[in-house]
């Protein structure tokens, strides 16, 4: 009888570890932080968000993860925008001018919302944290892009565009922008 | 008494075996399907099928399960919308939907035209490559992989860049059926070349008091010649992967 109990759980636990196809979550190893993650790469014609996050799902902890990064790179694209703006007013002298202040923050923030192509995800990595899947991932955003849209945007008014064509900050943007082009053009 | 412990013995030993037998089963895959760019066609489409008692089934439904995958790479229009919901214990998804819309039917002109040129046959599995009439694809023994022994590839953690192209890498879990993790695996690949195409994204943030914040995404734009560059499956985690790119213009 002793023997047959022994025999018993042996059997059913050497088949529990022959069936087991997929490791849980639990035994698997955890991995280190990535270094692009802690030391986020510093690029002159890029922008980029580096961004964390879990879920019991492996895809929608990227899905979160890589939300996160391009929110990030909305915000950074917003903060240039607003940059030229407030350069735009100071060489312009257009601060008494509501019309076309308003013109200008019309065409920012439809840069903000619809320049986001272009994005993308250059390094992933996943690991486990306890029961959950932690994503990690560095988007990236051309900063000729966002420059190129907003000029294009600026185009569409052409009070506004004839006001800022006369301004170094375009001119800058213009350079930043042929940069772009020639660059692509080289590749 | 003797005989019983002996038998006992080599019954353990029969069984840890085939326990140990069962979880190292080799996983193979051709060549072409992992690396579809080793095959120099103008057009070359991999199928995958379930195997089956009836093999001709099996092939059939493959080649059908490749076409359909084209179809929706030849050319597809995504619709997609997610919101988020963030707090400091965490971030939640509110909903989120996905869908494709496909250009074109599965039986047109250029499909007649393709023939099948290898068929592969896994532990899993019935692969068929189709290429076009025209194409010489080079030799006709079957080179297969074995997954356990291949190295990690580096498109895993870091995505390819370049002028030309969008790349994007999709994962899946491992479902019952392997076909459907392959399928998601490459959805997923499109979703991301959807989103970096052009994406748009509304967030709120609460920074008084306790943190919060909200994110709305929304996606609808076209893509057209997507390709298949690379797949490869992570045995240790049951994952499965593929990378897609599609042309930036």
């Amino acid at each position: 009888m002793r023997y047959f109990i022994s025999f018993l759980l042996i059997t059913v636990s050497v088949m529990l570890f022959g069936c087991s196809g997929q490791q849980s979550l639990q035994s698997t190893d955890t991995g280190n932080i990535p270094d692009w993650f802690t030391n986020v790469p510093k690029d002159p014609n890029f922008l980029y968000a580096a961004k964390t996050a879990t879920s019991q799902d492996l895809q929608l902890a990227f899905d979160k993860a890589t939300t996160d990064a391009r929110v990030e790179i909305g915000r950074q694209v917003e903060i240039k925008v607003e940059g030229l703006q407030k350069r735009f007013q100071e060489e312009t002298g257009t601060n008494a001018d509501a019309q076309l202040l308003d013109q200008f923050t019309q065409a920012n923030k439809t840069v903000v919302s619809n320049t986001l192509s272009g994005t993308q995800i250059t390094k992933q990595k996943q690991v486990n944290d306890g029961s959950l899947w932690r994503a990690y991932v560095l988007v990236e955003y051309p900063v000729g892009a966002a420059n190129q849209a907003f000029l294009q945007q600026m185009k569409k008014n052409e009070q506004l565009y004839t006001r800022f064509r006369a301004t170094q900050t375009y001119k800058e943007l213009e350079d930043e922008v042929k940069k772009l082009d020639d660059a692509k053009k080289g590749q | 008494m003797m005989v019983s412990r002996f038998f006992i013995r080599f019954m353990f030993l029969c069984i840890i075996l085939l326990g140990l037998a069962g979880s190292l089963q080799a996983q193979h895959y051709p060549d072409w399907f992992l690396n579809p760019t080793l095959i120099h066609c103008t057009y070359s489409i991999s199928g995958i099928a379930e195997k089956s008692y009836l093999s001709d089934s099996a092939i059939s439904y493959a080649k059908n399960n490749g076409l359909l995958q084209q179809n929706l790479n030849n050319g597809i229009i995504v619709h997609a919308a997610a919101s988020y919901w963030g707090t400091e214990a965490g971030k939640y998804c509110i909903w989120r939907t996905y869908e494709e819309t496909p250009y074109t039917t599965v039986t047109n002109n250029q499909d007649f035209q393709r023939q099948t040129r290898k068929i592969f046959i896994n532990e899993n599995l019935v692969f068929v490559l189709l290429v076009d009439t025209v194409c010489e694809a080079s030799g006709s023994n079957v080179q297969s992989l074995d997954v356990n022994k291949v190295s990690t590839p580096q498109w895993i953690e870091s995505i390819p860049e370049s002028s030309d192209y969008w790349y994007a890498v999709g994962i899946a879990p491992k479902y019952y059926y392997e076909t459907s993790s392959w399928s998601q695996a490459e959805q997923e690949a499109r979703k991301y070349l959807a989103f970096s195409k052009g994406i748009s994204i509304r967030d709120v943030t609460k920074v008084s008091g306790s943190g919060e914040s909200k994110q709305v995404l929304e996606v609808e734009v076209e893509l057209k010649n997507i390709e298949v560059v690379a797949r490869w499956r992570n045995i240790k985690h049951d994952l499965f992967y593929c990378l897609l790119r599609c042309p930036k213009q």
